[in-house]
């Protein structure tokens, strides 16, 4: 179900323990995560729409380092924080490579 | 008689303008219907090199993918993850910028905090310089 900007910013900060990335360049909102260990996350949220195209939740699931159906999961009841961390360490999608970073 | 039907790969050559001529209107149908043009890609690619804004260039070639999907158009990279969306193919490309410049900031600023966030900013280095004059 298509969720609204508003909702997925609230979902990062409140559930997920984001907080939001100030900036002074751009007039984007960006959110960060930061895990002992891990690379910083970082992801934009998309104003562009009343609610965030199905495409770009993909983009987003990905800058989270979740598949697109973990994500849902995420923005439903199913994953929780603890879950999602055990989930970026565990198994990021894509992963933290070496190639990458 | 066999019951298969054997057709040459002349025949098949023959027989396609033949199903696209009678079938026109209801490929165009489909076209209309579903927002699907068989003979195009439905994404394509494109490399950013050189100068993006008057204080950022690209130094080492970065391919991004350009999309379409319910009126929106999305460019990403699978390089940093970064995203940019607009109603037009220009905006999308213009918010990819941005966004890709706000994500090396972000980076910049944070990398001095352990090693992990300076590997990131050192592996934007490789693809993103400011200009100088």
């Amino acid at each position: 179900m298509p969720i609204k900007p508003k909702e997925l910013e609230s979902l990062l900060q409140n559930k997920f323990g984001f907080s939001r990335a100030e900036k002074h360049s751009s007039d984007h909102r960006w959110y960060e995560l930061k895990l002992q260990g891990l690379p910083p996350i970082l992801t934009k949220v998309s104003h562009s729409r009343d609610t965030i195209n199905p495409r770009l939740e993909g983009k987003i699931a990905r800058q989270l380092r979740v598949k697109k159906p973990y994500y849902e999961g995420m923005m439903s009841c199913k994953n929780n924080r603890e879950d999602y961390y055990r989930q970026v360490r565990e198994a990021p999608f894509p992963p933290f490579d070496v190639r990458r970073f | 008689m066999s019951d298969t039907l054997s057709l040459e790969r002349a025949d098949i050559d023959s027989l396609i303008p033949k199903f696209i001529q009678t079938n026109i209107s209801k490929i165009i149908n489909f076209w209309t219907d579903t927002n699907f043009l068989p003979f195009t890609l439905p994404e394509k690619q494109i490399i950013l090199f050189g100068e993006i804004t008057a204080e950022w260039k690209i130094v080492q070639p970065l391919t991004i993918t350009i999309e379409q999907s319910d009126g929106l158009y999305i460019v990403s990279d699978e390089i940093f993850d970064v995203y940019g969306d607009g109603d037009t193919e220009y905006e999308a490309v213009e918010d990819y910028k941005i966004s890709l410049l706000d994500y090396y900031q972000l980076a910049e600023s944070r990398a001095h905090e352990d090693e992990q966030n300076q590997a990131l900013f050192d592996h934007l280095r490789l693809y993103i310089s400011r200009v100088t004059k």
